[in-house]
C-alpha cells in the first residue's frame, strides 16, 4: 500500500509544480502585455511587474491549493475515476482493491509529468511570451512613445494638437484671464469697485412723516421737498457710446430699406 | 491477484453463448446478470412473447442452476409454492413427510406475479426476504444462490393483484423486456420456423463461483463523488414534487450502488465510474418512485423523470 500512497503523493506534487509553472505563464504574459504600453506612455518596462507579481503569486497561491486528483484524470482520461477511487480506498484492503492499487501506483510511475498539462495551451502562451518579449524589446531600443507621462506639458500639448479644437477650456479660461481688464468687462473701473461694495441700508420710520394708523387723507398730503434720500442712479460712461461711422450707418439703413421694399 | 480481464472474458462468453439461444435480449440478460451478482431478485415487465423464460432458463443452464417456474393464477395457494406435508407410509409406519415446493430451486421464474393472491404474493416475497421458507412450525433455509424472477404483463391487468410499492421496493431491478428489432425477428422467424435444433447448454460458470463472484462484488472500491452523486440522485427523487409523488427510499442508494459495482465486474473493471450508475438508475429506480399527475399528463414515464433528474 506504501508504493500507491508514495505515488499519490508524487503525482500530486506534480500537479502543484504543473499549475505553479502556468501561474508563472500567466504571470509572464500579464507582465508583457502591460510593458509595452507601460512604455508607450513613456514609462520604464519594469514597471509592468508590479501588478504582474502580486497576480502571479495569488494565482499560483490559490490554484496550488485548489488541486485535486480529479484535474489530473482530466488530463489522463485511462485514469478516469480511478485516482479518486484510490484516494478514497486507501485504508480498505482486499483483493480487488490491491488490484487497482497496484495496476494505479504501475501506471503513475510510468506517468511523464507533461501530460499533466495542457500542452497546446503551454505552446501558444510561450508564442505569445516571446512575440510580446520582441515588441517590449523593439519599443525599448527606439524609445517609441506616444504621449511622456512624466512630463504634464506634453499632456496638454496633446489637446492642443486634436484637429478642431485650437484651444483647450484651460488655456481659454487663462487667455480670458490675462486679456480682459475690469475697464473691458465693466467699463469704468469705479463700477466695478462699487459692485464689489457692500452697502448697508436701514429705514429710519421715525423720521418718516406718514403714521398710516393715524394720518388720513395722505393723497393731499404736502411731502417735504427736501427729505429722502437721493435716488442712486447709474449714467453709462462714454465708452459704451456707439462709435459708428456715418458710412457705416449709412449701409445699414439702405440694408434695412431693402428688406422691408422701401416702405418706410 | 485478481484478473479482471479474465473475469470479463467469462460473462462475454455467457452473454454471448446466451445470444446464441436468445435473440435479441443482450441488455436484459446483462441486467439479469447483474443483480444475480448482486444477490437480489429480478421483476421483469413485457408483453407476452419476448423470450422471458427462455432466457431466464438459458442463464440457469449456463451458471448450472436449478431452475423452476411457477405460473401465478387466482387459485394458487401458498402451500403450491412453498410445499407441504404429505402423508408417507414407510417401514410399515406413516408419518407426515415435507414435500418441497417449486420455491426449492436456485431461480424461480414467477410468471405473472401480478395473477396470484396476495398470501401467494406474500408467501414467496418472505422466501425472496428471509431465503427461508415456513410449513407448519419448521423452517426450511432454501439453497444458495436464490433468486426470484417474477413477471408482470403490462396487458390485461383485469384481475390482477397489483404488487404494493413496499413489495416491489424489494425486487433490485426491473428490467423491461421489449420487442426484437425487424433483423432480430428476421433471425427468429428463421431459426423456430424451421427445423428445430435444440442448443445444448454447457455451464460455463458453476455455482460456487458465482457464490465467490457475489462476495467478489461487494468488494468492488467506489469513489466518495461517486457515492455522493447517487445520494444526490436518490434524494432529487423525494425533493422534485413537480413531477414525483413519491420518492425511492435509501434501498434504492444501497441498490444502485450495489448495481453500479455489479456492472463494473461484468464490464471487466475494478472500480466503478459514473457511467456505470447511469447506466444503472433507470432499472433500479423505475419501479420505486411514483409520478404525479402533473407528470402523467404530460405523458412522462418513470424513465425519462429519472433521465431528467440525472442532468
Amino acid at each position: 500500500m506504501s508504493s500507491v500512497v508514495q505515488a499519490l503523493a508524487s503525482i500530486k506534487k506534480r500537479l502543484v509544480a504543473a499549475t505553479i509553472f502556468n501561474a508563472l505563464l500567466n504571470g509572464t504574459l500579464i507582465a508583457l502585455i502591460l510593458a509595452p504600453v507601460f512604455i508607450l506612455f513613456g514609462l520604464q518596462w519594469f514597471y509592468a511587474l508590479v501588478p504582474a507579481f502580486p497576480y502571479t503569486i495569488y494565482l499560483a497561491f490559490v490554484h496550488a491549493k485548489k488541486v485535486r486528483l480529479a484535474q489530473a484524470e482530466e488530463r489522463l482520461p485511462e485514469l478516469e475515476w480511478q485516482l479518486r477511487t484510490t484516494e478514497d480506498t486507501l485504508g480498505v484492503e482486499n483483493e480487488v482493491v490491491e488490484s487497482l492499487h497496484q495496476r494505479v501506483a504501475n501506471k503513475i510511475n510510468d506517468l511523464h509529468s507533461r501530460y499533466l498539462m495542457d500542452s497546446k495551451k503551454v505552446v501558444h502562451k510561450v508564442g505569445g511570451i516571446a512575440i510580446l518579449l520582441i515588441l517590449t524589446i523593439v519599443l525599448s531600443v527606439f524609445q517609441v512613445k506616444l504621449i511622456d507621462a512624466t512630463n504634464p506639458e506634453s499632456v496638454t500639448g496633446l489637446f492642443s494638437k486634436v484637429d478642431g479644437v485650437k484651444d483647450s477650456f484651460i488655456v481659454a479660461a487663462d487667455k480670458i484671464k490675462t486679456t480682459f481688464s475690469d475697464r473691458d468687462l465693466y467699463g469704468d473701473e469705479k463700477v466695478a469697485d462699487l459692485g464689489n461694495e457692500e452697502l448697508n441700508l436701514e429705514l429710519k420710520r421715525d423720521e418718516s412723516e406718514i403714521d398710516p394708523g393715524k394720518d388720513q387723507g395722505l393723497h393731499n398730503k404736502a411731502f417735504k421737498q427736501q427729505d429722502g434720500a437721493a435716488i442712486p442712479w447709474a449714467v453709462a460712461d462714454a465708452s459704451y457710446n456707439e462709435d459708428i461711422s456715418d458710412e457705416d450707418k449709412a449701409i445699414v439703413k439702405s440694408y434695412f430699406e431693402k428688406l422691408t421694399g422701401d416702405e418706410s | 491477484m485478481i484478473e479482471m480481464a479474465r473475469i470479463k472474458e467469462n460473462f462475454d462468453r455467457i452473454l454471448d453463448t446466451a445470444g446464441e439461444v436468445v435473440i435479441g435480449q443482450r441488455e436484459v440478460i446483462k441486467q439479469v446478470v447483474v443483480a444475480m451478482l448482486c444477490d437480489a431478485n429480478v421483476l421483469l415487465e413485457g408483453n407476452p412473447g419476448l423470450a422471458k423464460t427462455l432466457s431466464v432458463r438459458t442463464l440457469a443452464g449456463l451458471m448450472d442452476l436449478k431452475f423452476s417456474r411457477i405460473q401465478g393464477t387466482p387459485d394458487l395457494m401458498p402451500s403450491d409454492i412453498t410445499g407441504t406435508y404429505i402423508l408417507e407410509e414407510r417401514n410399515g409406519k406413516r408419518e407426515f413427510k415435507f414435500q418441497p415446493g417449486p420455491l426449492f430451486s436456485n431461480i424461480v421464474l414467477m410468471d405473472e406475479i401480478n395473477r396470484a393472491t396476495p398470501k401467494t404474493q406474500s408467501a414467496l416475497l418472505e422466501a425472496m426476504q428471509e431465503k427461508q421458507v415456513t410449513a407448519g412450525n419448521n423452517t426450511f433455509p432454501l439453497d444458495k444462490p436464490f433468486f426470484v424472477l417474477a413477471t408482470q404483463n403490462p396487458l390485461e391487468q383485469t384481475g390482477t393483484y397489483n404488487l404494493p410499492e413496499a413489495q416491489s421496493d424489494r425486487f433490485l431491478l426491473k428490467v423491461l423486456v421489449n420487442y426484437p428489432t425487424p433483423e432480430e425477428e428476421m433471425k427468429i422467424v428463421d431459426r423456430y420456423s424451421e427445423v428445430l435444433q435444440e442448443k445444448v447448454i454447457k455451464p460455463i460458470v458453476s455455482k460456487n463461483a458465482l457464490l465467490q463472484l457475489q462476495q467478489l462484488v461487494r468488494k468492488v472500491p467506489v469513489a466518495n463523488d461517486i457515492k455522493h452523486y447517487v445520494v444526490d440522485l436518490v434524494t432529487k427523487t423525494r425533493s422534485h414534487k413537480e413531477l414525483i409523488e413519491h420518492g425511492a427510499s435509501p434501498r434504492a442508494s444501497i441498490g444502485l450502488i450495489l448495481a453500479a459495482k455489479a456492472h463494473a465486474l461484468v464490464e471487466g473493471r475494478d472500480y466503478v465510474n459514473k457511467e456505470d450508475v447511469k447506466i444503472m438508475a433507470c432499472p433500479v429506480l423505475r419501479h420505486r418512485i411514483i409520478l404525479n399527475f402533473e407528470a402523467e399528463r404530460n405523458n412522462f414515464k418513470e424513465d425519462d423523470v429519472v433521465g431528467y433528474l440525472q442532468r
